[in-house]
């Protein structure tokens, strides 16, 4: 042996006991060799003799072997090169540790479903730089929602420094050519799949695409969730912090956009796994868990060990003038002559079944459809005007409807209104954020603000994206109080704010949760104040008390409602539910017991969850790591 | 775009190859040519001793990139080539002036008195391993690291990357006795570990601890359901079914504890990649060590790369210390730890 390496000669002069034992015992024996803080031993396996080599006295050739050892590393993604050079980015450890999770074991296809403020976005911007920065990814395209198309792109540009071109809205977005030559594209998926450019968009080569809130692709039967089933790409992130909001056949429809075949057919997947009557609480949980485990990362508050700022939450009631209470009871005696009365079947089979109309028939007007009902009795919840404009476009030819619309119209200011302005006239300086579903109470609330001169600005779904960027800035820098509607419910870090008005409530506590994750989350540091509006006696007030008194929401982590809301019976979305109880209640006093009933069936889904929170977390929580 | 990692795993090819016989020839950074002897050829399955080049998957010949096996076949040419370089410099500067006081200012003599004997010029061997550490658990960690030991007092001294040095000159008569440092420089990787993979290390005591409370807290609640579960039809609850019950959920929980242990458990491979030695000029500070009635002659050196003096190895651990104490009839240096 030329060369080779022997040990012990002249450090056994050097070096005396217990080390020398200690050293001529390593190396042929594996050996404890210390124990981690939290005990773990490190046993030390390493050739007993050092290199067996012949010698060279050229550079190069070293070079070359650490040249080697350097390149596998990176293979290894141990070291991440996407690290360097970022602006702004908090890089915490869940992050990083997603990002190397998903470059060795999932293949480019995953689903990242963190809870709502965790920092997807930036998990799948590092992975995308990654990507790129190893040249394993050219061609990149990701939808997002129309409303985050701007935030995307900023931010990755600022803090990633990656370009990405927006396709522009004209002809040139409609040609193959401009989706076939561009490598790093961003757009939204309403544009994306729009009947002019779908075809385009498909016929193009993709080597990754980042699909933002994907849960939108979560009925199979939608364009959202055909176009990214048609898309050819190598790679696929799907972004959502609800992947299952209803059943788990949604959860399916996403994971075979990412692996087709993954979770077999849907029948087989439905016979394996899913519960009749219990839709998030799986059959086979072990097994599923196991399959999900290889396509899907799910980081939780709890996992994280996150420590947000405390949030606080307020219910200001407003207590309707005479005009407004004439309002609720005519708009009520009508809905409930228009709608179709809801009945328990005999049997306490649990579903709810619309009664025989045949006696309605003979009236001039239909009944009104569910969808219709729930549009009046949230605009209802919302402001007098919103209503008005809703009861017109629903059902304007009937003319019972016109006192009601009349009486809507006289009333200038709502006692919910009075209160706002009592609540920002109480606040000193911070910003305020306010949310209202529909964006006919938002220009209300403007010619409110208006009037009272208080300086405000409007971020809704009907602005231009240059509009909203505006208006996100304004509200940094110059304004204290920013309208918002539901649009502006996703993806928008408006971090800097620390105070929330829900002025009206949607009735699926998953966008209110959604609502209350733009400024509850990562990058807060301050506590946050939530203050819902609405008026005594309303339907949302009592849902608000199911909320509070019930599930104490408001106190939950973001992301535990989920979970309480999948434990009801029935599978009905939460909406459906609450609309169900205004059809089969005829006066407030059936509704009030209708509210206590359900209130009792939430309780019982909360205290099912906190009893199988365990179970929950091993479907979900431990994919983290 | 082409990436940097692109760009290097080209470079690194093309050296290789060459080095091996090829010739290569880039048309653009992406796709080239390489003509290579036939049994390069058979390694990499080739077809022909023309080859086509590309960084991009799914084009024709082989693809230069971190997914494919190309480093992989890569390190089967490597073996050809030597890992121990010998290499030394001829001159350097060496400091001239009041060692005696530098001795002084630099290390603390803790329990003996020290006097400087003589200055002399000498030329030491340093030893440089550079290691690929690999620490596997639940999770994985890897990195490579140099360390560098001088030969003749074992004490690791951290070097520059000597391979840069301009003043490098080939050595071949340095690699007449086999290097005696391997097992002090795989001592010191360990601690060198330790130090790099501190974030790793404190993650997998974090999920540890997260698991060994979710066991404890799922198998005492199973415990509590116990103390209340009654068999079906009975009315009151049988104490030795209870008893067995506990039993057997007690030995399960040490169990699936035992196993959860087993599972974090980390294995550290050191694995050596290279090794350069090189033979430096140095000064050695030779110092008159009285410890009680013993007395014994220890040698520092004053590094000309450093320009400082190098620490003292402790006996009993192997790390160097400028806190030197010394047991009482070797004189054996001692770091205060270790003391």
């Amino acid at each position: 042996m030329k060369n080779g390496i022997v040990s012990q000669s002249t450090l056994q002069t050097v070096l005396k006991e217990p080390l020398a034992t200690e050293l001529s015992t390593k190396g042929t024996q594996p050996k404890v060799v210390w124990k981690t803080s939290g005990g773990i031993p490190v046993t030390l396996r390493s050739p007993s003799s050092g290199l067996s080599s012949p010698t060279t006295d050229d550079v190069e050739s070293l070079l070359l072997h650490l040249e080697h050892t350097r390149l596998g590393l990176l293979r290894g993604f141990d070291q991440l090169l996407c690290l360097e050079g970022l602006t702004g980015v908090e890089q915490l450890p869940h992050q990083i540790e997603t990002v190397r999770k998903v470059l060795r074991h999932f293949r480019g296809r995953v689903l990242l479903a963190d809870e709502v403020g965790l920092g997807k976005t930036i998990e799948a911007c590092l992975l995308l730089r990654e990507y790129l920065l190893r040249g394993l990814v050219k061609r990149v395209l990701i939808l997002v929602p129309t409303p985050l198309v701007s935030q995307w792109h900023e931010e990755l540009q600022s803090k990633f420094a990656l370009e990405f071109s927006i396709p522009p809205k004209t002809a040139t977005a409609d040609k193959s050519e401009y989706w076939a030559n561009t490598d790093l594209v961003l757009t939204s998926l309403p544009f994306a799949k729009s009947k002019r450019r779908a075809d385009v968009v498909t016929a193009a080569d993709w080597d990754l695409v980042i699909v933002d809130e994907a849960h939108h692709c979560k009925n199979r039967k939608t364009l959202n969730w055909k176009l990214v089933n048609s898309l050819k790409r190598r790679h696929l992130f799907l972004l959502t912090a609800t992947p299952v909001q209803n059943n788990l056949l949604e959860l399916y429809n996403l994971l075979t956009l990412l692996e087709p075949g993954h979770l077999k057919t849907e029948t087989d997947f439905k016979k394996k796994y899913v519960r009749r009557g219990s839709p998030r609480d799986p059959l086979n949980r072990e097994r599923l868990r196991s399959l999900l485990g290889e396509v899907m990362i799910r980081n939780t508050r709890s996992l994280v060990q996150m420590d947000l700022p405390p949030r606080y939450a307020q219910t200001l009631m407003a207590q309707p003038r005479d005009d407004e209470q004439e309002l609720y009871r005519q708009l009520n005696d009508y809905l409930q002559e228009r709608k179709i009365p809801l009945v328990v079947p005999d049997g306490n089979s649990g579903n709810i079944v619309e009664k025989d109309t045949i006696e309605k028939n003979d009236q001039q007007f239909p009944p009104l459809s569910r969808k219709q009902l729930s549009a009046l009795l949230l605009a209802s919840g919302s402001h007098p005007r919103t209503l008005a404009q809703s009861l017109e476009n629903v059902a304007g030819e009937d003319e019972r409807t016109g006192p009601i619309i009349e009486l809507a119209r006289r009333i200038k200011r709502s006692a919910k209104e009075e209160k706002l302005l009592e609540l920002l006239g109480q606040n000193g300086h911070e910003k305020v954020l306010i949310f209202a579903c529909f964006r006919r109470t938002l220009q209300q609330l403007q010619h409110l603000l208006d009037e009272a001169g208080v300086a405000y600005t409007t971020f809704s779904g009907a602005q231009s994206q240059q509009q909203k960027d505006a208006a996100v800035e304004a509200f940094r820098h110059e304004v204290p109080v920013m309208l918002c509607s539901e649009s502006g419910g996703e993806g928008q870090n408006l971090q800097f704010a620390n105070t929330l008005v829900n002025f009206d409530l949607p009735w699926n506590p998953m966008k209110i949760e959604q609502r209350i994750g733009r400024i509850h989350r990562i990058g807060q540091t301050r506590e946050v104040f939530i203050f819902n509006l609405c008026a005594v006696g309303s339907l949302e007030a009592k849902l608000l008390d199911l909320l509070t008194e019930k599930i104490r929401m408001f106190e939950l982590v973001v992301g535990e409602v989920g979970s309480i809301l999948g434990n009801l019976d029935g599978g009905e979305e939460f909406e459906s539910l609450v609309l169900n109880l205004w059809m089969q209640s005829h006066d407030d006093q059936e509704l009030e017991h209708s509210f206590d009933a359900f209130g009792r069936s939430l309780l019982e889904a909360q205290e099912k969850y906190v009893q199988t929170k365990e179970l929950d977390e091993a479907l979900f929580g431990d994919d983290y790591e | 775009m082409t990436s940097s990692i692109e760009l290097d795993i080209c470079n690194f090819a093309t050296k290789l190859l060459e080095r091996r016989g090829g010739l290569v020839e880039w048309k653009d950074p992406n796709e080239g040519t390489a003509i290579v002897p036939a049994e390069m050829a058979d390694l990499f399955h080739a077809d022909s001793e023309t080859v086509q080049l590309s960084t991009q998957p799914g084009k024709e010949g082989w693809c230069l990139n971190l997914a494919t096996d190309f480093l992989d076949t890569a390190s089967r040419l490597l073996e050809l080539e030597p890992r121990v370089g010998t290499f030394c410099i001829q001159e350097i500067y060496l400091k001239r002036g009041d060692f005696e006081e530098l001795v002084h200012r630099e290390f603390s003599w803790l329990n003996a008195r020290v006097r400087l004997q003589e200055t002399r010029s000498v030329r030491v061997e340093y030893h440089t391993w550079w290691f690929h550490a690999l620490l596997v658990s639940e999770d994985r960690w890897e990195k490579r690291f140099p360390i560098t030991v001088n030969a003749s007092s074992g004490t690791e001294v951290k070097m520059p990357n000597l391979l840069d040095l301009w003043e490098l000159e080939p050595h071949p008569a340095a690699c007449q006795q086999p290097p005696t440092t391997y097992q002090q420089a795989v001592l010191r990787a360990q601690h060198q570990v330790q130090e790099l993979a501190g974030e790793f290390l404190d993650r997998m005591d974090g999920r540890l601890g997260r698991d060994r409370r979710r066991l404890r807290e799922y198998y005492n609640a199973l415990l509590r359901e116990s103390h209340h579960k009654k068999s079906r039809g009975q009315t009151k609850l049988d104490p030795e079914k209870q008893v067995a019950r506990e039993r057997a959920v007690k030995l399960e929980m040490r169990r699936k504890a035992t196993e959860l242990d087993e599972r974090y458990a980390m294995d550290l491979t050191l694995e050596p990649v290279v090794l350069t030695r090189m033979e430096i000029p140095v000064l050695a500070v030779d110092l008159s060590v009285e410890r009680k009635r013993a007395r014994r002659k220890h040698t520092v050196y004053w590094n000309p790369l450093l320009k400082q003096l190098e620490p003292i190895c402790c006996t009993h651990c192997g790390c160097g210390t400028f806190s030197v104490a010394f047991t009482n009839e070797e004189v054996d240096p001692l770091c205060a730890k270790c003391s």
